[in-house]
């Protein structure tokens, strides 16, 4: 992939998936939010009118061909970036969970720190969002688990309120787990050798529509989750793919990164 | 069934006229079928003995019902059972291979199943080959040549998730790619 556009700077990526009554409201308040910020809807097959939407809203819109489920779509969002040579990506859920005000204070954090990847965390600082018990009992063991082998401290291992650098862009645009991906997608990248760091963030409850995840799909979401955290432990880091020699590559400005 | 069963029920089919003479109809129909077929080269030679020989079966049957079950059962039970596999492993070797021939199934996946066909096969012409699964597990021969033919289409099986998993993958990198594509092709459309 040769990246054959100059570099720019911040781009807001959102995977949307039957979000036609949420997508306007969200695409406003990316733009109060930072107006100078370029905005990718994936619109992962959608049965209604969400590309329509955003398009009139007038956000750039890649519509995939079928339903590739939230992994496949953010996935496609990182290739976009990462040829159209930006610099930041940031991803917010297109159910309007994730709320845009907070995009600033999560730039501020990753251009600031040394991390890879800056993660919003809902658990961190002030309480904000009600989840069920079932819910929060598994979102927690998944963060001590996620905590231990990451040895990173994590809290909310399920977010998809995240910003992240260019060189982590090119890995997940290389290797990123399908369904229910975030928790995979931490350990994946530290094993390679890039890093993430937490900020507290408010979410809200969703706008309209309801979650993909509920009652029986909670416990199914934990074994898929814990089963893939450990059988990626069991597979080897590929070095083409590390951090190291991706920053490498690309401070030599070599093709093909 | 015991010896009386079997005769009350031969005598039955003897007099059983009207489905004596439909199942010979359709043994007759599937000839008059298969004959027009042949005529016009729509058939391959392997599907066409197959269907002569089910109507052959049908139509002798209806001839002589009696007849054609005693001789049937008046053979040992394991000779009976080594005829029917062997039936059954040239069926699925037969259709593995002409479905590769036409280019239907790649021959990695017909591997497998020629494997399959072949261990049924071999089990059939040679039954001592299964005697230490026998003896180990006190089966009879019937259950240890459908173990073994068990345990090969579960790997057939499995090896079809592993190929589905795959080619998800890949068709969803594909799907990225043409979306990428297509959202570069509109920027473009919309520069000039």
């Amino acid at each position: 992939m040769l990246c054959n556009e100059p570099m720019k700077e911040t781009i807001v990526i959102v995977p949307a998936y039957n979000e036609e009554l949420n997508i306007k409201t969200l695409l406003d308040e990316v733009r109060s939010a930072g107006p100078d910020l370029d905005v990718v809807i994936l619109n992962d097959g959608s049965l209604d009118r969400t590309a329509e939407a955003a398009r009139r809203s007038g956000a750039k819109v890649i519509d995939l061909p079928c339903n590739l489920g939230v992994g496949g779509a953010v996935q496609a969002g990182f290739s976009y970036a990462y040829e159209n040579g930006y610099q930041y990506a940031v991803r917010i859920d297109g159910d309007g969970q994730h709320p845009p005000s907070e995009i600033p204070r999560l730039l501020e954090a990753i251009k600031s720190s040394e991390a890879d990847l800056i993660l919003g965390s809902r658990f961190l600082g002030e309480k904000s969002y009600g989840s069920t018990r079932l819910r929060y009992c598994g979102i927690y063991l998944l963060a001590q688990f996620l905590s231990l082998i990451c040895r990173r401290k994590v809290t909310d291992p399920t977010s998809g309120f995240q910003a992240l650098r260019r060189p982590l862009m090119y890995f997940f645009s290389q290797a990123y787990p399908m369904d229910y991906p975030e928790p995979e997608a931490l350990a994946l990248m530290r094993r390679q050798g890039y890093d993430f760091a937490e900020v507290p963030a408010v979410f809200r409850e969703r706008q309209a529509g309801v979650s993909s995840i509920q009652g029986w799909g909670t416990l199914y979401y934990m074994l898929k989750v814990f089963l893939a955290l450990i059988v990626d432990r069991a597979r080897s880091v590929d070095p083409r793919l590390s951090r190291q020699r991706v920053m490498e590559a690309m401070q030599h400005g070599r093709d093909g990164y | 069934m015991g010896a009386m069963d079997i005769n009350a029920y031969l005598t039955g089919w003897q007099t059983a006229i009207v489905p004596r003479i439909l199942i010979g109809l359709l043994g007759l129909l599937i000839v008059l079928i298969l004959a027009r077929t042949i005529r016009s080269k729509r058939i391959s030679l392997v599907p066409a003995i197959l269907w002569s020989l089910a109507a052959a079966v049908l139509i002798i049957f209806s001839l002589f019902p009696q007849q054609l079950i005693r001789t049937v059962i008046s053979t040992e039970y394991v000779m009976r059972m080594r005829i029917m596999m062997g039936f059954v492993s040239l069926l699925v070797l037969l259709i593995t291979l002409e479905s590769t021939r036409q280019a239907r199934l790649q021959e990695r996946y017909a591997l497998l199943w020629v494997a399959t066909a072949l261990v049924i096969l071999i089990c059939a012409f040679f039954p001592s080959v299964v005697n230490l699964l026998r003896l180990l597990m006190g089966m009879n021969y019937t259950a240890a040549v459908v173990s073994v033919a068990f345990t090969f289409l579960t790997l057939v099986l499995f090896h079809f998730s592993i190929s589905m998993s795959i080619s998800q993958a890949k068709q969803a990198r594909i799907a990225q790619k043409l979306a990428l594509l297509e959202t570069r092709v509109r920027e473009l459309e919309e520069r000039r």
